[in-house]
């Protein structure tokens, strides 16, 4: 059975880009356009691995991890930051939320697989 | 320069003869009828006096007046300008904005397009590995091997337009951010263009609208700095 990861970033460019790429590795996938839309699609089900943008409306990428980390279901969830965002501050407070790795944009597919096969749940 | 300068002070020494004129020509009337003496002399003074402060008053105000004349004329000139200004942005940016939207909505149709057409192709790709996996009884070994280069080959290139593509989103990202920043200075303009009377020297607040304007700016320009390196900042990081 295919592991599922979830996508969370506010452009839907990028979601596209992402999913095509996880879905040609073998992955489900699941969309969200930002971090509360993600929380409400988070029910229960098996969810192996989260990619999530930083800077979104509504609830940013940083936010959502910590909220992530607070539930039961889904704390251990391993979680990949791929974002533009360059500032060694926010990479530190992601850090600090719980994310286990963090991927700049543009990213080479292969980089971004990679680290999903390192980092996903078994 | 000078000549300038010097206009207000010739004048002014022209108008003082001038008030003195009846004064004197008073004195010698009254000296003429009732002879020199001291009252006489004190009266002519007196008249003098009054004649050069109620003319240099007369003309003080008279001055006042003008130029009270001259900075509301200027100052309704002004107000006709900034009038035409507002109008300008109010009318320009919605103009503005709508083009932006228009080449985001654009950039945004553009990328899926293609996005679409890759991931149809990618599903082509492997049915054609599928297939070659399958058939591989059948077939040498070679050209089972050249089918799989070339497929890693297509793959290979595939990700490189998935990461061209990421610069699209970014295109896309700035407009989105044009758009933000053209709303931005319209709604200062609006607000103020309803104000009427109410108005001050620095109510748009440019300095900060710039400011605003030049750090979303700095922040697209340095991601775009870092996507042009020949040596990207490091692209994967495990915490």
């Amino acid at each position: 059975m295919a592991k599922t990861i979830m996508i969370v970033d506010d452009s839907a460019s990028i979601r596209q880009v992402v999913g095509m790429a996880i879905k040609a590795a073998g992955y489900d996938l699941i969309e969200a356009s930002d971090g509360k839309d993600a929380l409400s699609k988070l029910t229960g089900q098996k969810i192996h691995l989260i990619v999530s943008d930083i800077n979104m409306p509504n609830m940013d990428g940083i936010t959502f991890v910590k909220e992530v980390k607070q539930m039961a279901n889904y704390k251990f969830t391993p979680i990949i930051m791929l974002t533009t965002e360059t500032d060694n501050t926010k990479k530190q407070a992601a850090r600090d939320a719980g994310a286990k790795a963090w991927v700049n944009k543009p990213f080479q597919p292969p980089v971004l697989l990679n680290a999903i096969a390192k980092l996903v749940l078994p | 320069m000078q000549k300038i300068s010097s206009t207000p002070h010739h004048n002014m020494n022209s108008l003082a003869s001038l008030l003195v004129l009846p004064s004197i020509f008073f004195g010698a009337v009254l000296f003429f009828l009732h002879g020199i003496s001291l009252i006489n002399a004190l009266i002519v003074l007196v008249m003098l006096g009054l004649s050069v402060g109620c003319g240099l008053f007369l003309w003080r105000w008279h001055i006042n007046q003008l130029s009270q004349y001259k900075s509301v004329e200027t100052f309704n000139e002004l107000m006709g300008y900034t009038t035409e200004l507002e109008k300008l942005l109010i009318m320009v940016t919605p103009k503005i904005t709508e083009q932006v939207f228009a080449a985001r909505e654009l950039t945004e149709l553009e990328i899926s397009v293609l996005l679409h057409r890759f991931s149809a192709m990618l599903g082509e790709l492997q049915q054609i590995i599928d297939f070659a996996n399958n058939a591989a009884v059948n077939q040498s070994m070679l050209t089972i091997e050249d089918i799989k280069n070339n497929a890693e080959k297509i793959r290979a290139e595939i990700d490189v337009v998935l990461e061209a593509l990421q610069f699209q989103d970014r295109v896309s990202q700035i407009l989105t951010q044009a758009q933000d920043n053209l709303a931005d200075l319209r709604k200062p303009a609006e607000k103020i263009h309803f104000q009427g009377y109410e108005r001050n020297s620095n109510m748009i607040q440019v300095e900060e609208l710039l400011a605003g304007i030049q750090k979303k700016y700095e922040s697209v320009n340095q991601v775009s700095k870092r996507l042009l390196a020949e040596n990207p900042t490091e692209e994967l990081t495990y915490f």
